[in-house]
């Protein structure tokens, strides 16, 4: 195995080789598409041809060079039975497969046996190619089930509506809802889901790890005209007393920024009075004096339960 | 990088591949096309090329072309080494590696998994999709620095980084990387910390800039029963203690979710929650309030208790 690529002027050289064989097996494949699947521009992709075609076995005559035609806009190739054949696995394309291979076998039921002693033969036979143990020392997983996001990509093509119950954490809820999924995104390292929901006849956004059921829905979404505003937020002034990094992962701040005085923007007050409240004193609300007399008042009720 | 190194490049590599025997590199020099100049600036050029095509992972053997003669070496590429070879692969197999290069698809390895899926479609042979359920597998993982750990971890390397630290300041760590992992789509690095002498987790999003080699500490030897899904298990996933919680009815669903047992009551549930960090389920108690009462354990009880008063006092 080699070392992980690092030269992006190598890249060419590679993408060239790569293309061979793929025209080998895609003889006659456009142009446009050639060049989205090797994600480079057309223009691009017909300097790499025109470089092929200056390619081949020493003597470099018409017999050994590589032949290729691609002025239709279709490409054919010829002559090029040396390195017609796919290139071996890189050490970054194993490990990209490997993961996701493991990644895959957590996604599937138990009731797909099969396919998952498949996926482990694959395992071994790439894990082969590496000399160390590769799979037990890296891992992935996610928060989010492949079929729950595949229902959703559904949904999203057919523009169809779903039924879905979330967990809505900030106000310690789980609901159903009826909603059209619009478009989902990664933030961080959560992915989100952007959709119109028809329950509250408004734009939601829904992180996926949340959502704990799906179904389709049959029924026709009315469409809706009014889209509610936008609530600006509210700003709070905390002041961090210990546990800093916590802090500022929880609330989003910049980490770069020593100052222990912080301004914090939130929608409720009930989620940022309980997300203080978690910290157990080492965050204080400084500010507004309401906020900060309701914190008072949970406390005083918690510690009621541990008197009774 | 110029037209003419990588027709160069392309050149070496079918020459090299397409012969039975070693090649010198004066049959080189004449026959393949693309080596100009000074025997002296050929042979540097040959020797940059050689290194070219072995970052990009194409083996080069070097061997005697003569066994009377052993003076000059010879070199070919073997078509076993250069080309993808995992055995006989089925459509439903091609559909199944296809789904997990997916998977990196603007995520970190996104490059690699290009160019696999490209690789994998040049084999023909027919991917088989309709024998696999509805699946949108999806890594999430976009750190820059995930391929250079992985690669330091590969090649039993040490490396160095700076770290933010619980109260906000940057150190500067040692660390001989064992292992790459994730829980819930946060990645942790694991490896034996050279200043501390002890196994430490590090989360990736906590590392600041770029993880480098520490070119001044030797390669290390890799432990042979470090797993990584088993030390996250043990070390920071283990619900090794159980705490029995009073809840609310329809509230808490975070703690009832992990709850493995709940007698219900009339205004309160009776839950059994294993935990394996007390400081986090103190958290997680305190963030609901009076929806939630610990009865069990003791200390736990005792410092939700006093994080309590703490509130009181602090907002009071």
């Amino acid at each position: 195995m080699g070392k992980f690529v690092a030269d992006t002027g190598l890249q060419r050289t590679a993408r060239l080789l790569n293309l061979v064989p793929f025209l080998s097996t895609h003889q006659g494949i456009e142009i446009s598409t050639l060049s989205e699947t090797f994600g480079v521009t057309e223009q691009q992709l017909i300097a790499d041809l025109n470089t092929l075609w200056m390619c081949g076995l020493p003597g470099y005559t018409p017999l050994e060079l590589i032949d290729l035609s691609f002025d239709s806009g279709s490409v054919t190739i010829w002559n090029a039975e040396t390195l017609q054949n796919p290139r071996a696995l890189n050490r970054e394309e194993s490990l990209c497969l490997l993961l996701g291979l493991g990644y895959l076998k957590q996604q599937l039921g138990i009731e797909e046996a099969s396919l998952q002693a498949s996926i482990e033969d694959l395992i071994q036979k790439i894990q082969s190619t590496f000399k160390s143990a590769f799979v037990s020392q890296v891992f992935a997983d996610s928060s989010v089930s492949a079929g729950l996001r595949a229902t959703l990509q559904k949904s999203i093509s057919t523009r169809s509506a779903v039924a879905i119950t979330y967990h809505s954490t900030s106000r310690d809820e789980i609901n159903s809802r009826v909603v059209r999924p619009l478009e989902m995104r990664v933030e961080g390292s959560h992915e989100y889901l952007f959709a119109f929901c028809q329950t509250a006849q408004s734009h939601r956004t829904f992180r996926l790890d949340r959502i704990e059921s799906i179904a389709h829905q049959i029924e026709e979404v009315e469409s809706v005209s009014q889209v509610q505003a936008r609530e600006t937020p509210l700003s709070y002034q905390i002041e961090i007393k210990n546990r800093a990094r916590d802090v500022v992962e929880r609330f989003n701040l910049d980490p770069s920024i020593s100052q222990l005085k912080r301004e914090i923007q939130s929608f409720t007050a009930s989620w940022l009075v309980r997300e203080i409240m978690s910290f157990g004193g080492d965050v204080k609300l400084l500010a507004p004096i309401q906020a900060r007399n309701q914190l008072v008042e949970r406390s005083k009720c918690a510690l009621e339960g541990y008197l009774r | 990088m110029a037209s003419r190194k990588t027709e160069r490049l392309i050149n070496l590599t079918i020459a090299l591949l397409a012969t039975k025997r070693y090649l010198t590199k004066s049959e080189i020099f004449k026959n393949i096309e693309g080596y100009e100049g000074s025997l002296d600036s050929k042979e540097r050029m040959f020797e940059r090329d050689k290194d070219d095509l072995r970052t990009l992972g194409i083996e080069i053997e070097v061997g005697g072309t003569d066994p009377l003669f052993d003076d000059e070496p010879g070199y070919r590429i073997r078509p076993e080494s250069y080309s993808f070879n995992i055995g006989a692969l089925t459509g439903t197999e091609i559909a199944l590696l296809s789904l997990a290069a997916e998977a990196w698809r603007g995520a970190a390895l996104d490059f690699s998994a290009q160019s696999a899926l490209v690789k994998l479609n040049s084999l023909g042979i027919e991917s088989d999709f309709e024998a696999l359920p509805a699946l949108a597998p999806k890594l999430t993982q976009e750190s820059a620095n995930f391929l250079p750990i992985a690669a330091a971890i590969a090649d039993t390397s040490p490396v160095r980084f700076s770290y933010l630290s619980k109260s906000l300041q940057t150190n500067l760590r040692h660390l001989l990387p064992y292992g790459l992992g994730s829980r819930s789509g946060i990645w942790y690095l694991v490896g034996f910390d050279n200043d501390r002498s002890e196994l430490r987790t590090f989360r990736l999003d906590r590392i600041l800039g770029e993880v480098e080699r520490d070119t001044s500490a030797p390669n290390f030897t890799m432990p042979l029963d470090f797993n990584i899904v088993q030390f996250l298990d043990s070390h920071l996933f283990d619900p090794s203690e159980q705490a029995l919680v009073s809840i609310r009815r329809d509230r808490g669903h975070a703690l009832r979710q992990r709850a493995i047992d709940t007698t219900l009551g009339d205004e309160f549930d009776l839950c059994v929650v294993p935990f394996s960090d007390a400081d986090r389920m103190r958290d997680l108690i305190l963030w609901h309030g009076d929806d939630v009462v610990v009865q069990s354990p003791e200390y736990l009880r005792t410092i939700v208790i006093t994080a309590l008063e703490t509130l009181v006092h602090v907002h009071g």
